[in-house]
C-alpha cells in the first residue's frame, strides 16, 4: 500500500547536467528511469523497484529526434511506438521498422524508449539492440564533468556494465544500401531468440556486405561475427542460410532463463535465420 | 512531494511514494476498482488506462511522472450509468465472460476506433495483443467490434459463392 512509505523517492531533473549530478550526490542506490518497464517490473521477478528513481521524462534534449535527417537521431526517450510510426520506409531501415513494432505489446510500446532497451543490462531480450547492431548505430553519451562521448552499440554493451554514473543521451544511424530484415520468437513474457540482419548483394547477386545480429541468445545482444564470416561471398539462400546457422551455433553461448532453457534458443535459431533472409528474398523480388 | 493530475476529469492529489503504481493508487487510494490487478508485468492489459489520451498499463507508471496528466479510468469512459459503443456492443454480443479484462478490453478498443473506425478482423487482433483474455473469448469480442463497423464487417466477410440458375 501507499501509505507509511517514504515519499521524496522521485527526482525530476530538466537537464541531463542536473540529472548526472542528482546521481552523482545520491548516497543510496538511485537508478534513472525513461519508459520504467523494466523497473516497475521488478517486483514480478522478485526485484525491489530500487529506493529513489531519476525521471528522465522532462529532459528535452532526451525527447529530440531527427528522423528525416541522415543520420537519424532518435534521442533516449524515443519509445517504440513513436519510431514504429516515424521511421522513414525503405528496405534499409525495415529492420528496426519490425523491431520497434513488434515488440511487447502496443501499451508497451507506448512507454518503452530506446534508451531503457539499450541500457537495462539484465534485459537480453530487447529488440531494438539486434536491429540497432545491423544498422551500425553509435550510442551517445553524457558523462560526468559536462563530458560527452559516442560509442559502436558493440563497445556500449561493454561499457554499459562497468561501473560509473553516465546518462545514454540517444542514438544515431546512418541510411544505407543494404536489404534488412528483423524476426523473433516470442514464448510468454519476451523473444527467446531475435535475428536482426541488414545484407548488401554484389553484381552477382551473392553476398558482399552482411550484419547479422543475434539477440535474446546470450547474455546480450551482439554481432554474430562468425556467421558473418562464412555467408559473405555465398548465395542468401534462406535455407543455406539457416544450415550455415546450424552449423555454426556452436559458437554461441546460449543463456538459460525462466522462458526458455539454452539448448532451445539456439535450436530455433537457424529457423529464424532462414525467415530473416527469406524477408530479405522477398524485398529482392 | 505531491503529484496533482486529473483523474475521469476530476483534479486528484497523491501524497505517497512516487514510486507506486497508478494501478495502486487508482485501485487502493481512489478506489476505482474497475481497472483491474491482474499480472502486473504490463502484460495482460486488465489494468489499461488512458494517459494523455494513449491506453497504457497502469501497473508500469509511477505515479510520480504523472504530474499535470489527464487519466481516464473505465468508470470515465461513459457518463455514469450510460454504455459507450463497445461497451454496449459487448453487452449486446454476450461477450463477458469472467469479466477481468474487460475494462482494459473496452479501453484499448474505444481508443483503436477512434483512430480507425473501420477495421478489419486482423487489425482488431492486433490491436488487442496486449489484451489477455484467459476465458479465451477472442472471437466474440472481435465479433462485436465488428457489428460496429458494419462496413468493414461486409468487406471482411468470405464471398458469398454464386448460385447458378437452372
Amino acid at each position: 500500500m501507499s501509505r507509511n512509505i517514504p515519499r521524496d523517492t522521485m527526482a525530476l531533473p530538466e537537464s541531463v547536467d542536473e540529472a548526472l549530478d542528482i546521481l552523482a550526490a545520491s548516497d543510496i542506490e538511485t537508478v534513472p528511469i525513461a519508459g520504467a518497464t523494466w523497473i516497475m517490473r521488478g517486483p514480478t521477478r522478485y526485484e525491489p523497484i530500487p529506493p529513489r528513481l531519476v525521471a528522465l521524462n522532462r529532459i528535452a534534449e532526451l525527447r529530440e529526434y531527427d528522423f528525416d535527417s541522415d543520420p537519424i537521431h532518435l534521442g533516449a526517450m524515443a519509445t517504440h511506438d513513436l519510431i514504429a510510426r516515424s521511421l522513414p520506409s525503405g528496405a534499409d531501415l525495415r529492420c528496426l521498422a519490425l523491431a520497434a513494432h513488434q515488440s511487447a505489446n502496443p501499451g508497451i510500446r507506448r512507454l518503452a524508449t530506446v534508451g531503457g532497451n539499450l541500457c537495462v543490462v539484465g534485459f537480453a531480450a530487447a529488440d531494438l539492440v539486434p536491429a540497432l547492431m545491423v544498422l551500425d548505430a553509435t550510442v551517445c553519451l553524457a558523462l560526468p564533468g559536462r563530458r560527452r562521448l559516442e560509442l559502436d552499440l558493440s563497445e556500449f554493451m561493454a561499457f554499459r556494465r562497468k561501473p560509473g554514473r553516465y546518462l545514454t543521451t540517444g542514438v544515431r544511424f546512418a541510411r544505407n544500401a543494404r536489404i534488412s530484415a528483423h524476426v523473433r520468437v516470442p514464448m510468454r513474457d519476451y523473444p527467446v531468440c531475435i535475428v536482426s540482419l541488414s545484407v548488401g548483394m554484389d553484381a552477382s547477386g551473392r553476398i558482399a556486405d552482411l550484419r547479422l545480429a543475434v539477440g535474446a541468445v546470450e547474455e546480450d545482444g551482439r554481432r554474430w561475427k562468425e556467421f558473418e564470416d562464412e555467408a559473405r561471398g555465398s548465395e542468401p539462400d534462406p535455407v543455406a542460410m539457416g544450415e550455415l546457422a546450424r552449423k555454426l551455433s556452436t559458437t554461441l553461448t546460449p543463456r538459460s532463463a525462466h522462458d526458455a532453457p539454452g539448448w532451445y534458443r539456439v535450436q530455433v535459431l537457424p529457423a529464424m535465420v532462414r525467415r530473416a533472409f527469406a524477408q530479405v528474398r522477398a524485398e529482392m523480388r | 512531494m505531491d503529484v496533482q493530475f486529473f483523474v475521469n476529469g476530476e483534479e486528484r492529489t497523491f501524497g505517497g511514494d512516487q514510486r507506486t503504481p497508478l494501478l495502486d493508487v487508482l485501485r487502493g487510494d481512489f478506489r476505482l476498482t474497475g481497472t483491474k490487478s491482474v499480472c502486473r508485468g504490463g502484460f495482460c492489459g486488465a489494468c489499461t488506462v488512458l494517459i494523455d489520451g494513449e491506453p497504457v498499463p497502469s501497473c508500469q507508471r509511477p505515479v510520480g511522472l504523472l504530474e499535470g496528466a489527464e487519466i481516464t479510468t473505465i468508470e470515465g469512459m461513459a457518463p455514469v450509468g450510460e454504455l459507450n459503443l463497445v461497451q454496449q456492443a459487448f453487452l449486446d454480443h454476450d461477450v463477458v465472460q469472467c469479466g477481468m479484462c474487460f475494462p482494459g478490453m473496452v479501453i484499448t478498443l474505444t481508443h483503436f476506433l477512434g483512430s480507425n473506425p473501420m477495421p478489419g478482423r486482423a487489425e482488431i487482433k492486433e490491436a488487442l495483443a496486449g489484451n489477455m483474455c484467459r476465458c479465451t473469448g477472442y472471437e466474440r469480442i472481435v465479433d462485436a467490434v465488428l457489428s460496429i463497423c458494419p462496413t468493414e464487417q461486409a468487406e471482411d466477410q468470405p464471398p458469398v459463392p454464386e448460385v447458378s440458375e437452372r
